[in-house]
């Protein structure tokens, strides 16, 4: 199950509407996938229509001492998402405290999540700051995408900056008819830099959609933005699917004996967390289940 | 009241329907009658109609339920009734087709394509086994790689030497009626499952049996046909022997330029770019705007090679200033001369003298450059070291006069698919490929060892490579479209232009005749004989035309036999020649068109091909005139007065005959009737030859090519949309999008085109907007977003690859119904352009005609809808 990290260079590149386009590009195509909100911030649950006034979010349910799971929330069946939850500052500033003790903390979420077999895509939506929290996220995931617009303040970054190794770039928000930004894209084409082969262009509608507080497939079907997003399922779906794929086979040699018993193992604990899932949802007030119909807005 | 203002009233028809039925029945008759009032028929007719269609309903059960379906779809049953507008002679209409359709089911297989499927299953089997036979690749391999030893070629000798004993006494073996039409029958069976299966082998097969076919109808002709005793038939008979005797050469050659097209495939270039060869790209212009040349430059900018390695050359014979200016603004070079001799070959040599790259490649100003152009072609170059020029295809995205009057672009292959799809492709394989004057790429040392391009005759291209050929220099052709430009935009054109080049070929045939001198391969000098006799096909055409008016208005015994023994001969002639091209050269050119293409041109090229033959020196170059419009229709009478006259005397050829079918002598109706049917075969021909005569209106400037990428429109509100580009033209494109927009005509949009990983942005303003259809056009370009453009569009790899995938394979019956119908449509439209005094006595005809034609029972198309065949058969 790959798990793809989606981080922005700064903020306010897109990362989160990118995160909850590519979600939902790979769940046309077919595939499972649950998004986790690491953003304090609290964001990505708004592009899935999640009504404002709700705060609950795996952070605020461990505040709270509930289990975390019972943040999970279904936008369509095959497509989950994970809030980060409403906190105060106090409650936030306790937070990362616990957090920094516990250095396992996500490992075990992810390994449960992992073993229900419920997914077969996890995409992280990270902040671009160099928080604990941040940094666990980060070292959850197999893959790095790190979203850039074509602007001076990204370039400079990306000189500046420490960056993940092995991970790949992708430009967001492009413009073609700003002279700036064509130069930027052809300069990095031309430079090392590991760029996906596509951009993801900016579309006014992006913007109107986050405020309608829908996904912009949802909110304009016929946007190219779309489409881009699209593409980019393709592209994770051919190189980081296929090549877990071929890494997994080549291991199978060594592991054979071993798969029947973990099988099991694994098996034992997805029951228990497909429980856990259920009985959360029949809680309304813990768990708004909340449809993409939802007409809020903020 | 008088019955005449009765009639008038509105509710007249109700007032007295109603003395006689009840109101439901009156108010139901005059809606029925105002229907019909409404769409201006007449009284009269309309009454009767409202009456006849109440006695249809009194008759037949209309309320039930297979009735109602048929007249819920009246249109796909009686296509040309019209059910709201009856005409007075529509109730024949109906039943004609009524009992068409009754004994003609669409559902139901006719008894002739049954008794046809089932002896195509019996010969299943048959043609099943010698496909596998034919196509066993492992047999092939065998055959070609293996050199034979001394043993196996002996017996190869002994082979043919027997086979062509075989074959001499099968041509002259002389037959009865009978024995003639067995051989003939058996031949021709064998031919039809031949022609069923693939690869090599069937179409050697049907080659060797059309040979057969020919070859004995010459020997019969040469032996048996000819009246020595009277002069006049001896003088018309032995040109038409001539004649006769051209067309063999011209077939039998065609079948051994074409048996075995070579399909060569690019080579690749090395990865290092600097083992690449430095190219000089020419694009030589004399008269033509500046904005068909733009294009051109613009996508030769784009070319995929190092910078460093490719120069440009405008070479202006015209000396013009705005050229000078536009070559220094794109940063490419310039080049004039003061003296202007020997046209475009002097224009290319005097540039070669100021250039010194190892490649030379030729452009004509209106030929658009791929791309790719470069590198699908120069890697010959460095894999063959005595590769002395390789040659790409023309195409043109703008119809040729032919096509653009018969209103059939991109429907039919167009007359220069056969040479460029098969014949090039064909020549290659006897390494015998002709550089064209345009889209090809030349080696320096090459050119230079030949003297530069010829500049002896007005054909220099086919010259130039000729003399490559004899300096030993071998060639290539690639038939992957890399290029495309402006078809001729008038026959007039078109006709000068092949004027140029007949007259041109033969003067090469005189002067340094192929067929002798040193330095060539046998290969060689039998393709370059054939393409220089293509040309000389003026006479021959010309006497075909008019070889039977010889009997019918002189009494000329042309061929002197029995009219049996002709058909025997001559038919299974005709029809195995014309199966064979229609198997080799069917996916390139129709049936029957080049009799059209021939015919139009034979006149023309007539008189220039003997000159020259007679005196190579006389004849200039000149210019083929392109990328203009066409106001207005016209019949361009000049270019058809010739044609006009034959057409009258083959009216009075026809007259003759059939004074000859009432008082001639009994023994000769038939040969009178074959003569009859070969003029009006001729007459279709000049039919079609008057259609094309008609140029239609072309009124557009830039030609609009058609062609599907994702493209991506900005709009002034900030939204991105995606949308599919249709076809473009060099000032605007035509785009579909997905949803209907709510973009209106005269809104800027910003259209975005990808190349490579680029994207370019160009401002357009939307001009019409139908549905999801948007035509947009291009607002006021930069010089960089023209050269964008253009590579953007014109200039991608994949824009002509596309190129006669489109057409159908050739059908014979079809392209045959083809001809017939374009034969009358061309006596149909002529019509319109006559004399009044003619035009009025044609058009009353012509409307005789099409009324009884309208009669004609018409086809069904045969999707009928299951539920309703359902129906029908169980009532």
């Amino acid at each position: 199950m790959p798990v793809i990290a989606l981080q922005g260079v700064r903020g306010g590149v897109g990362t989160t509407s990118v995160a909850a386009g590519l979600a939902h590009a790979l769940h046309r195509l077919g595939e499972t996938v649950l998004v986790i909100d690491f953003s304090q911030n609290n964001q990505l649950r708004l592009h899935f229509s999640m009504p404002f006034a709700e705060l609950c979010g795996w952070a605020r349910s461990e505040c709270d001492g509930h289990f975390w799971q019972q943040g999970v929330v279904q936008f369509c069946a095959g497509l989950d998402f994970l809030p980060f939850g409403q906190l105060s500052r106090q409650e936030f500033c306790l937070f990362t405290q616990q957090v920094s003790l516990n250095t396992q903390h996500w490992q075990d979420k992810l390994a449960q999540i992992q073993a229900s077999k419920d997914y077969s895509w996890i995409v992280l939506d990270v902040p671009a700051d160099e928080s604990i929290l941040t940094q666990q996220a980060l070292a959850l995931a197999d893959n790095h995408l790190i979203i850039i617009n074509a602007d001076a303040n990204c370039h400079i970054r990306l000189h500046q900056q420490e960056l993940p190794a092995e991970s790949h770039f992708l430009v967001n928000q492009f413009l073609p008819t700003r002279l700036l930004q064509q130069d930027l894209y052809q300069l990095w084409r031309k430079t090392a830099l590991t760029l996906l082969p596509l951009v993801v262009h900016h579309d006014e509608a992006q913007g109107e959609a986050l405020a309608a507080k829908k996904l912009l497939a949802s909110y304009r079907a016929d946007s190219q933005v779309v489409d881009d997003l699209q593409t980019l399922a393709h592209w994770c779906l051919i190189h980081i699917h296929e090549r877990q794929k071929n890494e997994s086979l080549s291991a199978q040699g060594l592991q054979n004996h071993y798969a029947p018993q973990s099988s099991q193992d694994t098996s034992v604990q997805g029951s228990n967390f497909e429980s856990l899932k259920h009985e959360s949802a029949s809680e309304p007030s813990a768990f708004p289940f909340v449809r993409p119909s939802s007409q809020e807005s903020l | 009241m008088s019955i005449g203002t009765l009639w008038k009233k509105e509710n007249a028809f109700s007032d007295i329907f109603s003395w006689v039925f009840t109101s439901a029945l009156t108010v139901w008759c005059a809606r029925r009658y105002r229907l019909y009032r409404s769409h201006q028929v007449g009284v009269i007719c309309a009454s009767t109609y409202t009456l006849l269609y109440l006695c249809a309903w009194i008759i037949f059960p209309l309320e039930n339920k297979p009735w109602r379906q048929v007249r819920a779809e009246h249109a796909r049953w009686f296509p040309h009734i019209r059910s709201d507008q009856p005409r007075m002679a529509d109730v024949l209409r109906y039943i004609v087709q009524f009992i068409a359709i009754l004994l003609i089911s669409p559902r139901k297989a006719t008894f002739f394509s049954s008794v046809f499927r089932q002896s195509q299953r019996l010969f299943f089997p048959i043609s099943n086994f010698l496909n596998k036979l034919f196509n066993d690749q492992h047999l092939e391999n065998h055959l070609a790689q293996e050199r034979p030893s001394a043993g196996r070629r002996f017996l190869q000798i002994i082979l043919l030497i027997v086979s062509a004993i075989i074959g001499i006494v099968i041509v002259t073996q002389p037959l009865n009626v009978e024995g003639q039409l067995f051989f003939m029958a058996s031949l021709w069976c064998v031919a039809i499952i031949i022609k069923q299966l693939q690869g090599h082998m069937a179409t050697r097969i049907l080659i060797l049996l059309s040979l057969l076919v020919s070859c004995r109808y010459l020997w019969w002709r040469y032996t048996s046909t000819l009246d020595w005793n009277d002069s006049v038939s001896q003088f018309f008979g032995l040109l038409l022997l001539g004649a006769e005797t051209y067309a063999w050469i011209v077939l039998v050659l065609g079948y051994f330029q074409t048996i075995w097209p070579l399909h060569r495939q690019p080579e690749p270039l090395p990865k290092d770019t600097a083992s690449w060869p430095t190219v000089d790209l020419m694009i030589p212009t004399y008269n033509e705007d500046l904005s068909v040349v733009q294009p051109t430059v613009y996508a030769a900018l784009g070319i995929d090679w190092p910078k460093e390695k490719l120069n440009i050359y405008l070479l202006d014979d015209g000396g013009r200033a705005e050229f000078q200016e536009f070559a220094a603004q794109v940063g490419i070079h310039y080049i004039a001369r003061k003296e202007h001799n020997h046209a475009k070959a002097g224009n290319i040599n005097h540039a070669l003298s100021l250039s010194h790259g190892e490649l030379v490649a030729i452009f004509d100003c209106d030929h658009i450059p791929a791309r790719s152009f470069l590198q699908l072609t120069v890697g010959c170059f460095l894999k063959e070291r005595r590769l002395g020029v390789v040659q790409t295809p023309h195409h043109f995205f703008s119809p040729d006069p032919f096509e653009r009057n018969l209103k059939n672009f991109r429907q039919v292959p167009n007359e220069g698919t056969l040479f460029y799809g098969l014949v090039q492709d064909g020549n290659d394989t006897w390494d015998g490929t002709f550089f064209c004057g345009s889209c090809a790429v030349l080696r320096r040392q090459a050119l230079e060892e030949v003297g530069g391009i010829a500049v002896e005759t007005v054909t220099e291209d086919a010259h130039t490579s000729l003399r490559m050929h004899r300096h030993g220099y071998t060639s290539a052709y690639i038939r992957i479209p890399q290029a495309a430009g402006l078809a001729t935009e008038s026959l007039s054109a078109h006709i000068g232009q092949r004027i140029r080049w007949a007259r041109g070929m033969a003067q090469i045939f005189r002067i340094d005749n192929p067929l002798l001198g040193k330095g060539l391969k046998l290969g060689q000098r039998l393709c370059y004989l054939n393409a220089m006799l293509h040309f000389l096909v003026g006479i021959p055409r010309l006497i075909f035309l008019t070889a039977p008016l010889a009997f019918l208005i002189f009494h000329a015994y042309i061929i002197y036999a029995p009219a049996t023994l002709l058909i025997v001969f001559v038919l299974p002639h005709i029809m195995h020649a014309n199966l064979t091209n229609s198997h080799l050269q069917g996916k390139y050119r129709h049936s029957f068109w080049s009799e059209i293409y021939e015919t139009v041109l034979a006149w023309y090229i007539a008189r220039p091909t003997m000159l020259a033959l007679i005196d190579p020196k006389e004849g200039k170059f000149n210019v083929t005139a392109k990328g203009g419009l066409v106001d207005e229709s016209y019949v361009d009478w000049v270019i058809s007065r010739p044609y006009a006259f034959l057409v009258m005397l083959n009216m009075i050829g026809l007259c003759f005959g059939a004074w000859r079918l009432y008082y001639g002598p009994e023994n000769e109706i038939s040969t009178v009737l074959i003569s009859l049917a070969w003029v009006f075969y001729n007459m279709l021909i000049f039919g079609g030859a008057a259609a094309v005569a008609i140029e239609a209106k072309q009124q557009r400037r830039s030609h609009r090519v058609e062609f599907s990428m994702p493209a991506i429109l900005l709009t002034e509100q900030g939204y991105t949309i995606p949308c599919v580009l249709d076809d473009y033209s060099v000032g605007g494109v035509g785009i579909q999008l997905r949803h209907r927009s709510s973009l209106n005509n005269g809104d800027i949009v910003t259209l975005l085109l990808q190349r490579g990983t680029n994207e370019y942005t160009f401002r357009c303003r939307i001009m019409r907007s139908e549905g999801k259809r948007l035509g947009l056009s291009l607002e006021a370009l930069s010089r960089q977003d023209q050269i964008n453009f253009i590579q953007c569009t014109f200039a991608r790899a994949d824009t002509w690859a596309r190129w006669q995938n489109n057409f159908p394979q050739d059908n014979l019956l079809r392209s045959l119904r083809q001809l017939i119908l374009l034969g009358v449509y061309g006596y149909r439209r002529m019509i319109d352009y006559m004399p009044p005094i003619f035009s009025h006595v044609l058009q009353f005809i012509n409307f005789i005609a099409t009324w009884i034609v309208s009669f004609m029972p018409r086809r069904i198309d045969g999707r009928t809808s299951p539920h309703f065949t359902h129906s029908q058969t169980s009532d």
